[in-house]
Order: structure tokens, then sequence, then C-alpha cells
């Protein structure tokens, strides 16, 4: 059966055995889940790729990737793109999410296919593919947002709505529109992905785009605590079998990454103006520009931490999860120690102040909120290594007291 | 949304659907699925272009195929004329120009971005297209690189595409060359020979970059296949693609910015040798090298600029570098050497610096601090070169069409050579001598004796005469005829040279000629010499006696000396007796005793060299003899009179200044008439030419003058004789006058002439020359004629002499008749009106008349009792000498001097009538002369008595 159904699609010309192809694979997986449901199958033992006729015939027809079709051997870029359209609008049509998470599984679920999921997540964003979007939210929460995989999806998207296309920008911040919870996922690894070290630093209409998100829409950033429909993800139980696990013990949310941005930026906006500093002969307008882009990043980072901490505070009670670690905390305080140090007298500087206030703001917002679970020494163990702080002082004295 | 207004996009969002649309449309469009206009097309792949990121690589795929299209079309209009008309394709241009502008923008908004994308996209669809089309008709009509690069500049697609891909290089070049270089260096190498006009002009656009990063990637790539391969390395050099595309693209750039090249190939240089060269940067030098090897261009650069860099100091250092970096294994390094020998054999300009500075290096003498290692080597580089030479120059013999540059390029210097081997003694002499003759071989006859007669005119040292002898020998095996040409060339720049070389130039040939002389054996006779062969080009070496410098001229008559002469034309005798004359009496004029005497030994050697032939004896006898009689000449040879009347002048300013200036004409070839050969006859604006005046000279130095002057017309005399014996003439050469004249016959003939050319110099008039004698009475008709007569006898004693010579022979003195006749007229008149107590207190026509009576004696115009009158004239008043004189007259009156005669004494006797005036006069002054009257009478007892 399995056979024939390929010999037919052998028959088929480019675009139409890509759509028939997809066709059979969902028909397949119907009857596979049935199969399954009859409990038939060991998760873990009967899937081997191979011999699996979804894979097969997507390997074949969607990608490609076969010897046995020597004149199709590469697609061109033109006929990827139709390929591309053909899968999104077949996401498009498919409304039951568990079915489109299934082919999504087949497709990209061993990400060999990376750069094509890529392009197509691309597609869907410009074409608002509610139900794909959701398929690629789930996959990076199941392969961990953090992970190289969904970064480099994130790092793409990027690339192609901020850096080459800036006039599609206004595309990308309709994301919260598409999926909320992909939104979610795609700033928790947008956020690794520049992580501040050296002058790497997000392009700005990134961080504006993600500010304007936050502030618009303060649960958005706890969209991930709030699991995914299990039935969705049980099929693709058995790939993932130990790579699913450490999701359901752990959630990642864009908090910590974000708070990171806010408390962070101050400090390496100071690094970058002495740098300039030391560069004499700078016109009179290049400094006018470094100034107005400074003033510029503050503004926006100061406005991007008040959006995290509205979405803590939004964090309901019930449902709160903790989102922080300790180690997580040390980490950062680690982080800015470094970049403390390479600043001359800190305890004067404003923008050292202005870091160490949030970085209070956010421990005091955390631990009242729930996402944090610390000890009593924990705080004071922070401050060891920082400079001085009003704030900080306060709340040891606080935390002291209690 | 900040970013979203820029540029291309109008500000406005999309919606899905639009874009689903849009991308429906397009492909459907692209895939020719559906009939979509091609305008539709293009507006929808721009709308994707920049509303949907992912779509770039199908839009860039499809604009790829716009633009190919349109080149289509471009070579088909030029292959078919304008028939095709553009309404085939009616807005292809406006939807490329319309893209272009898209991508432009996006290169300006983003550059780190977009640059990178556009780039390699252009590129590779550059090398496509171009290797596309390339086989096309319209294309190979544009067979050269320029007409190719004009061809497709003018179309539209290709130049739209080179400008994206110069505006995506301009942006990337300050931040991330090596990208743009790289991609452009693959699709040079896949795209091969197409390709070339676009790196080209690129190039051009940013030539300094492209430069040095096409020259970086080659230098990658040489280290990393040269050290993957080892050994083999040198040999599959040729096969590293990187490489050819590299020597491919400098060549592309060599045209207009080879400055840059050379800049950037020093720049590369310079800074492997920094003390903290990398290991990648250590391998410069094999890579140049290697790179050298593959252009010309490139190798020119190295052998021209390269060669300069290369103090001491660097050598040093690159000998460190080797030994370092290497440890070479021997094999590697002589591949390496044996590629730098290569490459200088086919050097071109720069050779002549490179083997100047290869024979400094290896010059011991040099003083410059070198390793021992870098001399060694590069007395190897040069060994080996001369051997490979030597193999190549005489393989050439079979086959000439081989090219050799370096010895083309030599030919030009070879000159340059030559001055260098003969300036820089023994050092480099074996090397370059052999270098020379290659050069020589290889570039033909004429330049070989070019080469040749440089070295023979400029050898003063014994060792360079053996460069010269051993060059000589080497070439003549290939051209046996090379050292009579090799001769006539020197001579030929003898003529041409200025006046200070000519004899240094003269001094060479006499070296060689001397040592010919001294080392040519009785076997060699057959053997061209040099000496023989300038047989033929006696008159030019005469000539350089006129030379106004003493030391030429004393080479010149050196030379002329050692010359064995053979018949010469008259032309030619006249040429050189003239030249001989004025130089004999500028010597005579010099003060520097040792050059007087040594140039004097070797006239006399030329005249006995001269008058081998009569005509040559005679002519010279006549210039003699005209010199001596010159105003300016006299004065040497005793002359006196004149010097009473300018005493005022200044006395060291002998000759007249014009005539040595036209005489100085006679060196060089004659010229046209250019303003240096129009005699001129002052200088404006001095007034009158101050008077030349003679320099008084010493009686000892006069004497000496006088002797040397006869001396020569003695051996002029002499004609043959002097060669059937040899001996005597070798004995007498430096006193040939005194006392010899009976041992060697003198050439009657020779005497007649002299005796002729005498009557011609010093009679006026050919009116009265007859032989016989007139009346008494008749004196008074040619009484003017008889005082010029005597004055030119007064003013050049010299000739007096002459007639004394001219008295030896048997009957030369006949034709002197007419001389002595007048001189004799003179006399008399002047004892008839003396009123003098004693003869002797009018010396000087005492002195006259004894040596008159005494030649006439001598050339046996007298008979015995007559031919003694002379000896009493001291003694006697004026009016007995008057008496005795006019009987000598009378004698001569009525005996005629009669040349035919063989022996006149025999033939002539005294008659009485003759003797009676003697014996009144005797008689007379009997208490003092009787002594003396034995020796007039009584020595003959049979003479009849007076009655």
């Amino acid at each position: 059966m399995d056979n024939l159904r390929l010999h037919y699609l052998q028959q088929l010309d480019f675009p139409e055995c890509t759509k028939v192809g997809l066709q059979h694979i969902e028909e397949y997986l119907s009857q596979g889940s049935q199969r399954s449901g009859g409990g038939g199958r060991i998760p873990g033992l009967g899937g081997s790729t191979s011999d699996n006729p979804a894979q097969q015939i997507a390997q074949e027809f969607v990608f490609f990737h076969t010897s046995r079709r020597p004149y199709h051997q590469r697609l061109s870029a033109i006929q990827e793109l139709q390929v591309l359209e053909i899968l999104c609008n077949h996401f498009h049509e498919q409304r039951d999410s568990k079915k489109a998470m299934a082919l999504f599984d087949v497709l990209f679920g061993n990400a060999g296919q990376l750069e094509v999921l890529c392009r197509l997540v691309s597609m869907g964003v410009a074409v608002q593919c509610k139900s794909l979007l959701y398929c690629a939210a789930i996959w990076m929460e199941l392969q961990g947002c953090t992970s190289p995989n969904p970064t480099k999806l994130c790092k793409m998207l990027v690339d192609d709505y901020c850096l080459l296309v800036p006039s599609a920008t206004s595309v990308l911040c309709g994301l919260p529109h598409i999926s909320r919870r992909f939104t979610c996922n795609f700033m928790t690894s947008v956020t690794s992905l520049y992580p501040f070290s050296g002058d790497q630093c997000p392009p700005y209409a990134l961080v504006e785009m993600i500010t304007e998100w936050i502030n618009k829409d303060p649960g958005l950033g706890l969209v991930s605590l709030t699991p995914a429909d299990k039935s969705v993800i049980q099929k693709t139980q058995g790939r993932y079998g130990q790579v699913a696990q450490p999701w359901l013990s752990k959630v990642q949310t864009p908090i910590p990454g974000l708070a990171h941005w806010c408390i962070v930026a101050p400090l390496t906006q100071e690094a970058i103006r002495a740098k300039l500093d030391n560069r004499h002969g700078e016109t009179a307008m290049e400094t006018e520009h470094t100034n107005n882009t400074e003033s510029k990043n503050l503004q926006i980072y100061s406005k991007l931490n008040v959006g995290i901490i509205q979405t803590m505070v939004s964090v309901n009670p019930e449902q709160s999860k903790i989102y922080l670690a300790m180690q997580d905390m040390f980490l950062l305080v680690k982080t800015v120690t470094g970049l403390i140090q390479q600043i001359a007298n800190p305890t004067e500087n404003d923008s050292v102040q202005t870091a160490l206030d949030r970085l209070g703001q956010f421990f005091q917002v955390a631990k009242g909120t729930g996402g944090l679970q610390c000890d009593k020494g924990d705080l004071s163990r922070m401050c060891q290594s920082l400079p001085s702080n009003r704030f900080l002082e306060i709340l040891q004295q606080q935390t002291e007291a209690s | 949304m900040a970013a979203a207004s820029d540029g291309a996009g109008q500000g406005m969002v999309y919606t899905s659907q639009e874009i689903q649309d849009q991308v429906r449309c397009f492909v459907q469009g692209s895939t020719y699925k559906s009939k979509v206009s091609c305008e539709e097309l293009a507006k929808s792949a721009l709308f994707l272009l920049r509303t949907l990121p992912s779509a770039r690589h199908a839009v860039l795929e499809h604009l790829c195929t716009v633009f190919d299209e349109s080149v289509n079309t471009h070579v088909l209009q030029i292959e078919l004329g304008s028939t095709i008309s553009s309404t085939a394709m009616p807005n292809l241009d406006s939807v490329i120009q319309d893209s272009s502008g898209f991508l432009m923008s996006f290169i300006k908004i983003n550059p780190g971005a977009w640059a990178p994308i556009i780039s390699s996209w252009s590129i590779n669809l550059l090398g496509h297209i171009s290797s596309k089309y390339a086989e096309r008709r319209g294309a190979l009509h544009a067979s050269g690189f320029n007409e190719l690069l004009q061809m497709w500049m003018t179309c539209t697609a290709t130049k739209t595409l080179i400008d994206l891909a110069s505006e995506c290089f301009a942006s990337l070049i300050g931040s991330s060359p090596d990208v743009c270089v790289d991609a452009l260096l693959e699709a040079s190498v896949k795209y091969s020979p197409h390709f070339d006009w676009v790196v080209a002009h690129l190039g051009s656009c940013f030539p300094q970059t492209i430069i040095t990063r096409v020259l970086m990637c080659g230098l990658k790539d040489f280290c990393y296949h040269g050290s993957s391969q080892s050994d083999a390395a040198i040999s599959s050099v040729q096969n590293i693609p990187k490489m050819a595309s590299v020597v491919g693209i400098l060549g592309h750039l060599a045209g207009q910015h080879g400055q840059d090249i050379r800049k950037a190939l020093l720049a590369l240089f310079r800074d492997s040798l920094r003390p903290d060269a990398e290991r990648l940067q250590q391998s410069t030098t094999p890579f140049l090298l290697h790179l050298a090897s593959m252009s010309s261009m490139l190798l020119h650069v190295l052998t021209t600029d390269f060669v300069h860099t290369l103090t001491p100091d660097i050598l040093n250092k690159l000998a460190y570098q080797f030994v370092q970096q290497k440890s070479p294994s021997l094999q590697d390094s002589k591949s390496l050497l044996s590629l730098v020998v290569h490459l200088i054999t086919k050097s071109g300009e720069g050779a002549y610096r490179v083997i100047q500075f290869l024979l400094d290096v290896t010059d011991l003498n040099c003083e410059k601090e070198l390793v021992p290692e870098v001399r060694a080597t590069c007395a190897i580089i040069l060994d080996t070169l001369v051997l490979d030479l030597q193999r190549i120059v005489h393989r050439r013999c079979a086959d000439p069409s081989t090219e050799l540059p370096i010895l083309q390029a030599l030919q030009s210097n070879a000159l340059k050579l030559c001055t260098n081997l003969v300036t820089h003694g023994d050092t480099r002499q074996k090397r370059l001598t052999k270098l020379l003759c290659y050069v020589a071989i290889y570039s033909g006859e004429s330049c070989a004796s070019d080469i040749l007669a440089h070295v023979l005119i400029h050898s003063r040292e014994i060792n360079e005469l053996s460069a010269f002898v051993q060059m000589t020998t080497e070439l003549e095996t290939r051209y046996p005829d090379i050292l009579p040409t090799t001769v006539g060339v020197a001579i030929n720049k003898l003529q041409q040279f200025n006046m200070l070389d000519g004899g240094m130039m003269l001094k060479g040939l006499l070296n060689v000629v001397q040592w010919e002389r001294n080392s040519v054996h009785q076997d060699s006779k057959d053997k061209i010499s040099v000496s023989r062969c300038l047989q033929d080009h006696i008159p030019a070496i005469a000539t350089q006696l006129s030379h106004s410098d003493p030391i030429t001229c004393l080479a010149a008559i050196q030379l002329l000396a050692e010359i064995r002469m053979h018949k010469m034309s008259t032309s030619n005798v006249t040429r050189i007796c003239g030249a001989f004359v004025t130089f004999f009496f500028k010597v005579l004029k010099s003060k520097d005793a040792v050059y007087v005497a040594s140039a004097l030994s070797c006239c006399r050697e030329v005249v006995k060299q001269l008058t081998r032939s009569p005509t040559a004896s005679n002519t010279l006898l006549r210039f003699l003899m005209e010199g001596a009689t010159a105003e300016e000449n006299a004065v040497l040879l005793g002359g006196r009179e004149q010097l009473s009347g300018l005493s005022t002048s200044d006395i060291n300013q002998l000759e007249p200044a014009l005539l040595n200036a036209n005489r100085e004409h006679s060196v060089s070839l004659a010229l046209p008439r250019a303003h240096s050969s129009v005699f001129h006859a002052g200088i404006i604006g001095q007034g009158l030419k101050t008077r030349a005046v003679g320099l008084l000279l010493t009686k000892e130095k006069e004497l000496a003058n006088k002797q040397a002057f006869l001396g020569l017309v003695w051996i002029c005399c002499c004609g043959n004789a002097q060669s059937q014996n040899p001996s005597v003439l070798q004995k007498d050469g430096n006193e040939p006058f005194a006392g010899t004249i009976h041992n060697i016959r003198l050439l009657p003939a020779a005497l007649n002439y002299l005796a002729k050319c005498l009557v011609e110099l010093t009679a006026p008039d050919v009116v009265y020359n007859a032989l016989h004698w007139p009346e008494e009475e008749f004196m008074k008709v040619t009484i003017e004629r008889d005082l010029q007569i005597k004055k030119t006898f007064d003013s050049n004693p010299v000739l007096w002499d002459v007639m004394d010579l001219i008295s030896t022979g048997p009957s030369s003195l006949c034709f002197c008749s007419c001389i002595i006749r007048g001189i004799m007229a003179t006399l008399i008149a002047y004892w008839d009106s003396s009123r003098d107590k004693m003869a002797r207190n009018s010396p000087k026509q005492l002195e006259a008349s004894c040596r008159l009576l005494d030649c006439m004696a001598k050339g046996g115009f007298l008979p015995v009792p007559l031919c003694y009158v002379g000896e009493l004239f001291p003694i006697l008043s004026p009016f007995e000498v008057y008496q005795l004189l006019l009987n000598v007259w009378r004698y001569m009156k009525d005996n005629p001097p009669i040349p035919d005669t063989e022996d006149i004494q025999i033939a002539r006797d005294c008659d009485v009538k003759y003797t009676q005036t003697i014996r009144a006069v005797l008689h007379s002054n009997i208490d003092s002369q009787g002594q003396h009257y034995a020796r007039f009478f009584s020595a003959e007892p049979h003479q009849p008595q007076p009655q």
C-alpha cells in the first residue's frame, strides 16, 4: 500500500506531487494514530525514519531529498518558494492543531530541514499562518527555546525582518496577533541570541518591538507558563523522548533574558561611551549622533523594564510558577560585576546605579510574586560583589528584618 | 516601525492575503504555469522582495533569468545586426533598472546584511552569463580583452550587474574585503577565461584592495598547496588553480595599475622580512618567484624594482629566513635555485640590473657585509646561469627562433657590461667574459663586433687584453670574420669619438698589436691578426695624428709604427703623409723631451714603413720640405729672420689658431656643412688678430730639430735600401745622418726629387730655371729673383742642409743649379759692393759663400782647385772673394752641370784660365796663405803651367 502510494506520487508533476504528498502523509498519520491508539506500536521503537512511509514521502516529495529522482536533484529557489507556499497553505487550511502538529513533526521533527523550516516560519509570519506558528512554538519548546536550533530560527527571523527588509518589520510587529505562544518563545530565544556580551547589542528595532509587545500585553511573557494541550504533544512524545522531559519540569520564559537586557544595557552604554571618549578627534556631529542614540536606548530600555515588571506583577498567583532560579540571579550578578569592573568610580556612576536599581527591583518583584525562591542569605551574598546601592541596602535591611 | 518607511517600502502594511496573492502570482509567472506579463511578474517580484524576506532567494533567481534573457537579446542583436527590434523584449530594460534600483537601495540601507548576498549573487551571475555567451557568435567577434569589456559594458544587464557588484564591494571593502575577494577569486577560477573582464573591471575600481587581497589569497593558497605537497610543490605550482587566476587578474590590472601592483608586491615582500613575520609571510619569497615564473609582467616588476631593495641587510635576512624556515631538503633548495636561474634567463628589461647585482654581490672586493652563504649562493646562481646560457645559445644555432629575453635585454646594455668588465678587473672577469660572449653570439655578428670592439678599445691592462683574446677565440668559432669587422667598428668609433677618448682607444689597439707582435709565432701566420686588419685602416689612424691631444697623437704614431703598411692608393698616401708631417712638426714644437724622443723614434719607424713605395717617399719628401719652409715651422729649424719684427707679441702662441682649428676637422669624418666646418676669419669684436710669434729655441734644440728633420729626409731618400741592409739602420737608429752616407747609397731618384722640390720651393718662377749659367752681365737682369732665393735660404737655414744632402747624390745637385746660381749672383753682388777690409767682417755672407762652394764641390760642379776656394774666403778681402766667385761663375758658365753624366768629376776638368785668378789671389796673400798653395796647385804635377 505504501509502495503504491509512492508509485502514484511519482507519476505526478512537481507542484502536484507535493500537494498530494502532504495529503497522503496526513492520511497516513491519522491511520497511524488509530493504530498507535490501539497500542500497536511501542513508542521509541517502531518509528525509525527510513521505513516510516510518512517520512519517506516527506523526504521525497516535500524536500526532494532522494536519489530516486535524478531530474529533481535539487529544487530551484523558485520551486522552493512554491513548496513553501504549498506548505503554508496546507497548514493554513488545517484547523486541527493535533493533525497540524503531527504533520509538522514529520516534516521538521528531526531538525534535518532547519533551513526550510526557517524560511517556512518566516513566510508564515508574513502570511499570518496561525497553526504553523503554533506548531513552531511547540517545536521550540520541545527543543528548548535557548538551544541552537530555535535560536537559529529566531536569528533568521530577526535578520529577515529587522535587518534585511526593514520595511517588513511591521509584519513582525503583528506577531502576537498571530500566535502569542510563538511570540513568547521568540522573545526567549532572542534574549539568548543577544547576550550583550561585548558590543553585541540587539537591533534597536527588535528591542522597540518587544517593548511594545510587552507593554501592550503584559501577559505575553507568561504564555509559555501555560502548558500546551497535552494531546497535541502526545504524538510527538515518542520522538523526543528524553528531550521532552525538561520542558515538563522547567519552563523557559523571556523574563530572565529581558531583565538581563534591561540591567546590563546601561552598563554596556557606559562602556561604549568610555570607548568613544578615549577616541578623540570626533566631530561634533558624531558626538551628537551617539548622544541621540544613547538617550533613545536609555528610554527604550527603561520602558522595557517597566513592561517586564508589569508582566511579573500580572502573574496570576494561582498559576504562578517558578520562572527564575537563584542560579540565574547569580549568573546575572556575575555579568554585572564584570561590566562594573570596567567602569571607573562605579558608586557615583548613574548608569551603574540604574543597573543596580533595576537589579534590586527585579529581585524584589520576582521574589514577591513567587517567581523566585530564595533563602535569606541569598541577597546579601548577591550584594557582596556589587558596589553600594541605596535600594539594595534597603532591600537587605528588609530581608533581615522579616 | 521607524525603519519601515525607508527606501523601497512605501510604509504600508500589506495584508497576508495580498502577500499570498503576490506569491501565487510570482510562482505562477516565473514557472510559466500561467501567462503573467513581464511587468506584472517584475512587480510582484519586487513586491515580494520588500515584504517577504524568505522569498528573496526565489526573487533573485528569477532576476537571474531576467538578466540572462536581456543579455541573450543583446547578443542576438549584435549577431543579427539591429533586425531584431527591441519590441520583442520591450520592458526588460526597465525591469532591470527597477530591480537594480531596489537592490541598490537595499545595499545603501543595510550594507552589512545585503552586500554579501548581492555581491555573491551578481558575481556568480556574471560568471554564468559571461561563460554561457562566450561561445556565441556575437561575443566571439570581441576577440580582444578590451573589446570584450566594451561589449559587456554596452549591455544593460551586465552593466547593471557589475555596477551592483562594485557597489557591494565599495560598501564591503572597508569592513571585510576578504569576503568579496574570495568570492571573486573563486568565480574567476570557475569561469576562468570568460570572467576576466569582470575581475579587471572591479579591480580597476578598487585597485589597491583587490591587488593586495588577491596577492594574499594567492599566498595563502600557495602555502597551503606548497605545504601539502612538499617536494612536488615546485613542479605542480602550475596546477594550483588560484595561482593562475591571481596571475591572470594581476595581468589584467597591470596595464592601468602597474604602479599599484608594484607597490603591493613590494609591501608584501617588505612585510615578509619583518622580524615578527608569520610562517605564511615567510614563504613570500618563493611565492613571488613562482608568480614571476607565470607572468612576464610580474617578472618584470621583480627584476626591475626588487633588485633595488636587495641591500646586504635584506639579503642577510633572507638567508636567515630561508635557513630557519625550511631546513631545506636539498632537492627543494636546488629546485628553487634553478627556478631563480630560469627566471633570470627569462628576465627582460631588468636583466642588466640583475646581472649587475649578482656580480656586485659575488665580488669579494665589495666591502659590503654579507653572509658568506649569500655570496656563495649568488655565485652558484651566476655560474649556473652562465652554463645554462651556454647550452641555450649553442643549441640555438640549430634553431634560431628560440627567444632568450635576458640576452636580448643585455644586448642593449652590452656596452655597459663591457665597461664593467674593464673597470672591475679580475674578480668578475671570467663570468662577464663568458656572459658577453653569449650575448654576442645571440645577437648576431654586428653586435658581436660592437662588443668586441668596445672591449678592444678599452682594454688597457693585460688581463683585459686577455678577456679580449678569450672572447675573440670563442667568437671566431661562430663568426670567422669577426676580427676584421671588429677592427672596422673600432676604427669607425675612433672617428666618431670625442677628442678625449681617442687616445685611450688607440692605446687599447696598440696593446693588442704589441701583444700580437710579441706572441704570434711563425706557425700562426695564417691567423688573422688585429694588426693585419688594421692595415686597411691606416688612413683613419693617421688622421688621429692631427688630434689636439698629444697623448692621442703619440698613441696613433705608435700604432702606425707597429703596423706593416702595404701598398696604398695615392690619395691615402697623400692623406697619411700630410697628417704625418703636420704631426712631426708639432712634435718638434713640444717641450717635453721624453715625449719628443719617443714620438720621433716612432716617426722614423713610420717613415721607414712609408718609404717602401716610391710614391710615398716622394710625397713625404715634398710634404716635409713644404713643412720645413712653412713660415710657422721655420723657427723650429733655425729660421730667425722673422723673429726680429715680432718681439712684442705673445711668445707662447706659435701657430695661427685658425689654421689649427681647421686642422682639427680632419680628425673626424668630413662633416656636412655645419657651422663647425665653416672657416672663419677671427672673432668679431676683438679687432685684428694678434700676430703670432715664434718661440725662442735654444741652439741645441734647434740642432736637434734639424737633425730629426734631416733624419727623416734621409730615410726617405734611402728608400728600399734600408731593407737590404737593416743591420746598419738598426745601429744608427738614433744617428742616421752622421757618417753613414758612404755606407748606404741614397737613391738618386729620391735625391733628384728632393732637389726639384727645393727648386720649386725657393725659386719664385720658372723662367730662369734652366741648368746653364748665363753671362755675368745677366746677373743684373735676375737680381730680384736672386735676392728672393737668397732670402729664402736665409730664413730657412735648414735648406742649406738639405742642399748638402742633395749634393751627396751623383748628379742631383744639377737640378738645383738655378738656386745655386741665384745665391751666387747675390753673393757676387754683395762682395762687389762691399768696402770692408776683410771678408770675415761680413760673417753671414761669408758663411753662405763657403757653404755654397762646399755644396758645389760636393755635388761635383767644381774641379780640384776651384772646389777649394771656399777655404780661402775667411782671410781674403771682399774684392778677392768677389774675384774668386766670379771666377767660379765663369767656370760654371762654360761647364754647365749636366745631370745625365755618370761621373762628373771625371768629365770635368779645370782649364788654366780658371785657375789664374786663384793663383793671383794666393800670390797676393802669399805671406799668410803660403802653406795652402800646395793644396791648390802642387798636388797635380801634370797640370799644365799657366802661360
